[in-house]
C-alpha cells in the first residue's frame, strides 16, 4: 500500500503587505482579515521560479527524511507556471537531485485541485508498477502571472512549494477519491492572451460553495465514514471567505477547518500540503479530508487515515 | 401572493451572516449602509438562487443593493 510518509514545504522569503493597498483598492473595513484572510503575501524574487522553489522543497524533504535521491523511483511535478515550458520540470528536478535512471518523471497540469489529483495518480501508478518511493512536488508561483492592478487577484496569491514523500511504509493511507470537472465554466479562471491571470471572483465563489460541500460529504461516505469522524478538513486555501463558507455549509467548527494562509496567501496546488505538513506531526489527527477546487473548473477530494487507525475500506 | 417578502430577504441576509442577528433592517437602506460587504453579497445572491431559483446576473449585482430591490427582483422573475 502506497501512502504519505512525509511532507515538506517552503515559502518565498519576501512578504508583500496587503495593508499597504487597502486605500488604493478602496477595501471595506475588515475585508483583509475577515474575508480575503490574506494580510501579506509570499512573493518570489526575480531569480526564483516554480523549479527553484520546488527543488528547495524536495531537498528539504530529503534532508529531513535522511533519504538518498537514488532511492526515488517516481517524481510527479504539479505546476501550470513552469517558466521554462520544455522540458518537464520533473526531469530537471531529477537531474538536480541526481536521482537514479530507473525513475519515472512526469508533470501534472492542474491548479488548486492538483495535489489531490496527484495523490490519486501517484498511488495508482506506483502500486500498478511496483514502485516504492515517490515524490509529488507542487509549485505555482502565481506572482509571475498576476496583474498587480487587478483587484480580483492581486491580493490573494502567494508563492510557495511543497514536496510529499510517498512510500510503502506510510504515515497516512490514501482513501478513495472523487475527481470532478466543469469545463464549460473554465473561462471564469484563466490566463489572458498576455498570460496574466483573470478571475471572475463571484462565479468561482458560487461554484465552490455549491459543489465542494456535497463533494466532501460524498467522499466521506465513499470511505465508509461520517463527518463526525473527520478530525480535520484541509481545504484549498482559496480565501478565508470561501473556506468559512464551505465550513458553515458543512456545519463544522473553525477548529476542524483551518485557514492558515493569512501570512502567505493562496499558494494554489501547495495550499493543502502546506497544512498537511503540520497535521502529519499532530498525533491527535487521525482522519482528514483533503479538498482542492479551482480552475478548470476542477475539484477533487480524498480521505487520509493515519496508519494504525481502523477503517472500513482498508485495502491492505 | 408574492413568493418572497422583505422578511424573507432579511432572513437571507442573516443566514449569510451579512448583517447582525438582531435589530431593524430598513428595506430601503443600501446594503452598504447596513454593513454588508461586497463579498457577503456573493453569499446573499447564492442563497437567493438556491432558495428561489432566481439568478442574479453580474450586471445586476451592483444595482440590487437594498432589501426592497432584491425582493422585487425575486418576485418579478418567471
Amino acid at each position: 500500500m502506497i501512502g504519505i510518509r512525509a511532507v515538506a514545504g517552503v515559502l518565498a522569503d519576501h512578504r508583500a503587505s496587503n495593508r499597504d493597498r487597502e486605500e488604493e483598492f478602496e477595501l471595506e473595513p475588515t475585508v483583509l482579515s475577515d474575508k480575503l484572510g490574506v494580510v501579506e503575501r509570499a512573493v518570489a524574487s526575480e531569480d526564483e521560479d516554480a523549479f527553484s522553489l520546488g527543488l528547495m522543497a524536495a531537498r528539504r524533504l530529503l534532508e529531513r527524511e535522511a533519504l538518498d535521491a537514488a532511492g526515488i523511483d517516481a517524481v510527479i511535478f504539479v505546476t501550470q507556471t513552469p517558466g521554462q515550458a520544455i522540458p518537464h520540470l520533473s526531469a530537471r528536478l531529477h537531474g538536480a537531485l541526481e536521482a537514479a535512471q530507473a525513475c519515472a518523471c512526469f508533470d501534472l497540469s492542474l491548479g488548486c485541485s492538483g495535489y489531490v489529483y496527484a495523490l490519486g495518480v501517484a498511488k495508482a501508478f506506483m502500486e500498478a508498477n511496483g514502485l516504492k518511493c515517490g515524490l509529488i512536488v507542487t509549485s505555482d508561483p502565481y506572482s509571475k502571472i498576476i496583474n498587480a492592478a487587478d483587484k480580483n487577484t492581486a491580493l490573494l496569491f502567494g508563492d510557495g512549494a511543497t514536496a510529499t514523500l510517498l512510500t510503502d511504509d506510510p504515515v497516512f493511507r490514501i482513501g478513495t477519491s472523487t475527481f470532478n470537472t466543469r469545463g464549460v465554466d473554465h473561462q471564469h479562471l484563466q490566463t489572458s492572451e498576455s498570460g496574466q491571470l483573470e478571475m471572475n471572483g463571484r462565479a468561482v465563489f458560487t461554484f465552490c460553495a455549491q459543489v465542494v460541500p456535497g463533494d466532501i460529504r460524498d467522499v466521506v461516505e465513499k470511505n465508509g465514514l461520517s463527518l463526525e469522524e473527520i478530525d480535520r478538513f484541509v481545504l484549498h486555501q482559496g480565501s478565508k471567505f470561501i473556506v468559512d463558507t464551505i465550513r458553515m455549509r458543512l456545519r463544522q467548527p473553525e477548529s476542524k477547518v483551518p485557514f492558515l494562509a493569512a501570512n502567505y496567501g493562496n499558494t494554489v496546488s501547495s495550499s493543502i500540503p502546506l497544512i498537511l505538513e503540520q497535521e502529519i506531526e499532530n498525533s491527535e489527527v487521525d482522519c482528514l479530508v483533503l479538498s482542492g477546487f479551482g480552475l478548470g473548473l476542477s475539484w477533487a477530494s480524498t480521505v487520509l487515515t493515519r496508519v494504525g487507525t481502523p477503517t472500513t475500506t482498508d485495502d491492505e | 401572493m408574492s413568493k418572497c417578502s422583505h422578511s424573507d430577504v432579511i432572513d437571507i441576509l442573516r443566514e449569510a451572516e451579512a448583517v447582525p442577528g438582531d435589530g431593524e433592517i430598513p428595506v430601503t437602506a443600501s446594503l452598504k449602509e447596513l454593513g454588508v460587504q461586497s463579498l457577503d453579497k456573493f453569499n446573499v445572491f447564492l442563497l437567493v438562487e438556491e432558495k428561489y431559483g432566481v439568478v442574479v446576473l453580474d450586471d445586476q449585482f451592483q444595482e440590487l443593493d437594498t432589501v426592497e430591490k432584491i425582493t422585487e427582483h425575486i418576485n418579478e422573475a418567471d
